[in-house]
Parts: structure tokens; sequence; C-alpha cells
């Protein structure tokens, strides 16, 4: 789990004092999001009242994280290897702009055939039989064995 | 008794129905599969399988989710013996002696009393359920809505004390858990709170898209990044499935002292059956008289963590059943689960609906009965599965995600939620943060605000209603003690080194 301690990692670039500044900003985007709403009093609440409490806990808890990164020094992991995120993520972009229009098989094409692509070294030909393939299954079991009330065709 | 007794007839009279049957077996096959799958947890499992619930009446649903839930756990435990890959942190333990067993090819002989010693463990628990839930939702029936405030909020804050891995960025998961169940409208006034101008916020953020966010997209991404398990080796050929007479007897009493440690624990909300697992390996490992062949494939190393997991994994059904409070976040999917079907858990099931509460308690001890009778023949089989490589695997998982987010509602803004999640997920984990506890949160966090608010209004806006109301006031002195206690530094120690990561 953790990498060889380094003390002479520069704070800003620790695993946990970056978390701490990302549930910071998430906080302060939450306490000023609730100035929206009304805050009312403990008694009479608003809206408003528990997502500002909850901000504020938040915040809080986002600086001593941050605080705790002193003795902490496992490095903030390295983003360079995004290919498999970004395929999954075309794959769910793909299948919720197609399914209401295009139907099942395309959306459930479209989906596997952009996620087969997570993995290096993958051909298109066997990617596109396999999509096809798990699309068919897919429209046979949800449409047909399960009944789900989906558009298989344009 | 006599009532116990009548009352588990007629579980019995709906889990038997074929239909029920069907499901329960149907659940337990396609949970093994899933679970087994390496990187797979009991909890991505469940969030995996949720869809093909959607068109059953609730009943069936729980009974088919029940059979989903107990196939996850034991298709973890084939792929931690099989390759020293524990899908979830209970397993860890598993993997110790089990997996040295399957380099010694005693693979067979391992899996043979993990599915023994967690049906032992699986029976015994299920009767533990049927004799202790009624008369504790009788108890909380009585409790006013300050009360079961106090009770959540003392629940979520043991939960956060126990849960795994560090404690600070478990209590931040979950604020955002609470934070993420109040998005949509207000429970008052209808005001639209957080909906960023989406109108399909107004309901709230579904619990599928959020769940399968997490643990969907996000856990197959750094799995596929890290690229663990996709090409794990086998060790160990499953030549013969039986057990030796010298190992039964062995066996046996750690099974039930391994069942009686995980029911107890169990209990517990946060990390109960991670607690229960490690305790009585640690106790095995004390009483033993030969301690030095533990992690080198000692039996009791194997019977008693996998029964204590499994009991306690089943006595966790007693808070979500009895008081409506999921002390884990696999039980919180189920709450999710129900949640969906029109079901609010909680002490009023059992008289509002009997037939699911008994048909569960009885399609519990069957799923483990059908866990015993049909997978251990299988075995071969999903040891075929694990072959398979993986690059197969995961697209058919994504598009499983996919039509699951779609079908709730039939909206593709719940995809692209799920999409939103998923990346949201993957930064999270990027950072060290555990999503089990944030699911704890969103699941609790509704019931909690309505509680609060509801207990405010009765009171006229007197904040004192907590403190009068006697079970509230022993609930927040206990929950004060607990943050109190834990936040002193020798225990915090302590609870670093029993559930902490290093």
């Amino acid at each position: 789990m953790s990498e060889t301690p380094d003390a002479k990692l520069p704070l800003a670039g620790r695993r946990d004092f970056i978390a701490g500044v990302f549930l910071i900003a998430i906080a302060a985007a939450i306490v000023y999001a609730a100035f929206d709403l009304r805050i009312g009093t403990p008694a009479r609440m608003g809206p408003g009242f528990l997502p500002l409490a909850l901000g504020i806990l938040l915040g809080v808890a986002g600086f001593a994280v941050a605080f705790a990164a002193r003795t902490s020094s496992e490095p903030l992991p390295s983003f360079r290897n995004l290919r498999p995120l970004a395929a999954l993520l075309f794959g769910f972009l793909a299948f919720a702009f197609l399914i209401d229009f295009a139907g099942l098989a395309l959306a459930a094409f479209a989906a596997v055939f952009s996620a087969s692509f997570a993995t290096p070294g993958r051909r298109w030909l066997e990617a596109a039989v396999f999509s096809a393939a798990l699309a068919a299954f897919a429209a046979l079991l949800f449409v047909t064995v399960l009944g789900m009330p989906l558009q298989v065709w344009p | 008794m006599s009532d116990l007794f009548g009352n588990l007839v007629h579980g019995f009279e709906v889990a038997l129905s074929l239909q029920n049957l069907g499901l329960c077996f149907v659940g337990a096959l396609l949970g093994t599969l899933v679970g087994a799958l390496p990187g797979v947890g009991p909890i991505a499992t469940i969030a995996l399988l949720l869809p093909i619930t959607f068109k059953l009446d609730p009943t069936g649903a729980l009974i088919m989710l029940a059979g989903i839930y107990y196939g996850a756990q034991y298709g973890g435990s084939i792929t931690a013996i099989l390759m020293n890959l524990p899908g979830e942190i209970s397993s860890v333990v598993t993997t110790l002696d089990g997996h040295a067993m399957a380099r010694d090819g005693r693979a067979g002989e391992a899996l043979t009393i993990a599915a023994v010693g967690s049906f032992v463990a699986g029976t015994l628990t299920t009767i533990m359920i049927a004799v202790a839930a009624p008369p504790l939702a009788k108890v909380a029936q009585a409790f006013h809505p300050a009360d079961y405030f106090s009770l959540l909020f003392f629940g979520l804050v043991l939960a956060t004390i126990l849960a795994h891995g560090p404690m600070l960025k478990g209590i931040a998961m979950v604020l955002l858990g609470v934070f993420f169940s109040l998005v949509g409208s207000d429970v008052d006034i209808g005001a639209m709170r957080y909906t960023l101008g989406f109108p399909d916020l107004a309901d709230g953020i579904g619990f599928v898209p959020l769940v399968m966010g997490l643990f969907g997209i996000a856990e197959i991404a750094s799995n596929l990044e890290k690229n663990t398990g996709l090409s794990a080796s086998l060790s160990g050929r499953i030549s013969k499935l039986s057990v030796p007479w010298a190992s039964w007897k062995r066996a046996i009493p750690a099974i039930f002292r391994g069942t009686g440690i995980g029911a107890v624990l169990g209990l517990l909300p946060g990390s109960g059956n991670i607690l229960g697992a490690f305790a009585s390996y640690l106790l095995e490992k004390r009483i033993s008289k030969n301690p030095k062949e533990f992690g080198k494939g000692a039996i009791e190393g194997v019977a008693a963590p996998e029964s204590a997991n499994n009991a306690g994994a089943q006595a966790a059904f007693i808070p979500m059943l009895t008081l409506g409070i999921p002390p884990n976040a696999v039980l919180a999917m189920m709450v999710g689960a129900l949640t969906i079907h029109g079901i609010t858990p909680g002490p009023q099931v059992i008289t509002t609906n009997p037939d699911l509460f008994w048909g569960l308690v009885a399609s519990m001890w069957l799923g483990n009965l059908m866990l015993l009778v049909i997978n251990l023949p299988l075995i071969g089989m999903w040891v075929k599965l694990l072959d398979l490589p993986y690059k197969f695997l995961f697209p058919a998982i994504v598009l499983f995600c996919c039509v699951g987010a779609y079908a709730v509602t039939n909206s593709a803004f719940d995809v692209y939620l799920t999409a939103f999640f998923g990346v949201f997920g993957y930064l999270l984990l990027k950072l060290g943060f555990e999503p089990a506890p944030l699911v704890l949160g969103f699941v609790l966090g509704s019931p909690m605000e309505e509680n609060f608010r509801r207990a405010l209004l009765l009171s006229r806006g007197d904040a004192m209603t907590f403190i009068t109301h006697p079970i509230s006031l022993t609930l927040l002195v206990a929950t004060i003690a607990l943050l109190i206690v834990t936040l002193m530094p020798k225990i915090a120690r302590f609870r670093d080194d029993a559930v902490g990561d290093s």
C-alpha cells in the first residue's frame, strides 16, 4: 500500500494534501450554493440549513485531511494511464446518447465497442464481432426474457 | 416459541414457491459467477445484478438479492483461495491459509470446508434472526422521531469509527454521501436543492447511478489500469473435493467458534464482518496446539474466518430489518434495492409485510443450502470461468451497468449521471478515499433529515426534544462518549491496528 516514504516531497505533491484541498473545494461550492436557498433558524429550518451545516463540516474535514498530510508522504498516484477510464466513459456516454432514439441494439453495440478499447492491443474486427454478439445477447435477455420496455431498433 | 415455528413455516411456504425457489437459485448462481470475477467484490456484484430484479415483485426481488448476496460472498472465497485475490477485505484472512492449501494441492478441501462452514454459520444465524428480530422490531416501533434520528446518527458514527481505512477520510465520505442524499426537492416545501437546473434531479440522485458509477466504472477503470487480476495465475487444480476425517475433526470446532464470533461482531455497524473474520482467525491461532501451521495451510484458518464472515454477513440483516439501519455498504445496497421496489425498511416491515420478512429469512437458509448442494459440484466450472480473459468480461459488465442505470426510470439522464459518478469515484480512489462510507451516508441521509425535521416539528422547534426523550438521550450520550473515546490517542492506535490500513 505505502510507497517508499519521501519526507522531501513537497506538501502540494502529497496525495492527502490534494485530497483535503479537493474536499475543501467541494465544501466551498456547497456552502456558496446554500445561500441561494432559505437557511432559516435551527428552530425553523429552511431547505438550505442542513446543506450549509454539511458544507461547513465537510470543509473542516477537508482542512483536517490536508493538515494530516504533514505526516503521510504518499505521493499522488499518476494520472497518465487514462485510457481505461476514457474508454469506459465514452461507452456510457454513447449508450446514453443513443438509447432514446437509436434503440438498444445500436446503443449496446456502441457501449461494448468503446469499452473494448480499454485494454491495449484490441483489434477492430474482433471488437466489432464481440460487440455485435453481446448486443444481440442483451436484446434477447433484457427485452425478450426479462420483458423490459426497451426499444430494440431505431 | 410456537409463534416462531409458525412464522418460519409461513416463511418456507413463501420461499418454497416454485418462482421464489427459482429466483433464489438463479441469484445464487449469478452472484457466484460475478462474485468470482477477480476485483469484483460483493458490493459491485450486487450493484451490477440489481437491474435484473427490477421486474420482480418486492418479495421475489429481495429473495433473489439474498441469493446474489450469498453467491457473491462464496464467489469471493473461490477467488481468494484459488488466485490469492481477495475481492473484499474480509476475505483477506481466507487467502492466508486458503491459498496456502491450494498451493499444496488441497484447493478442493479448502473450498469444501469454506462452503460447509458458511452453511453451518448461515443456518445458525438464520435461527438467530428469526428469534431476535420480531421483539427488536416491536421495541423500535415505539420510537419517537427524535429517538429514531439519534439511533440513525449513532449507527452512522459507529459505522464510521469501525470502518476500514483512515477515519477522517471516512467521515468526509459519510458527509458527502449525506449531502448527495439531500439533492432534489426539499421534503417540506419542495424547494429545489442543488439540482443545477436539471429537472431530472428533482426526485434526487438515483441510488443505482450512484453505486454503479462509484463501484462499476471507477473500480473497473482502476483495476484495468493496475492490470491486476487480468493475468493472475491459478494455482492448484481441483482434484477432489473430499475432506479427510482428520481435517474435519479440526475444522468442525473452528466452524462453531467462528460462527459465534462472527454473529456477535456482525451486529456492529461498519466493518463487523471484517472484525469477525480477523478476530476468529486470531483466536484459532491463539488456541491452536501448533500455531506455526497458520499461514501455511491450517484448515482452521479457512474454516473459522469463512464461518465468521458468513455469520457476520447474515447477522447484519438484523439491524437492517428491524431498525432500518444498514450496518454496512452491502446492506445499504439492499436498502436501496428495497426502496426502488417501494418498501422502506424498518420495524414496520415485519408486521405490514410478513411475507417479505419471513420469506427472506427462509430463503436465507435456502440460499446457503443452494451454495452447498449446487455450487460445490460446480466448482470446476467456476474455475474454468476464472480462465476466461477479463477483457471479454468487463465490456459485458459495462453493458449491464448501462442497461441497469437506464432501466430504473427509463431515462438516459441516469446513464449520464452514472458516468459522472464514475469519474467522481475514480478521483476518490486516486485520492485514497473509500467509497463505501459514502453509500452508507447516502442511504441514511434522507431518513435522518426526515426524522430530524419531524422531531423538531412535533416539538414546535424545540431542540430539547432530543434530550427529553430518554432513548434519544441515551443514544446521543453514547455517541458522544464513543467519539471522545475514539479520538483518544491510545484507542486510535488500537483501532488502526485492527481495521485501519497501513
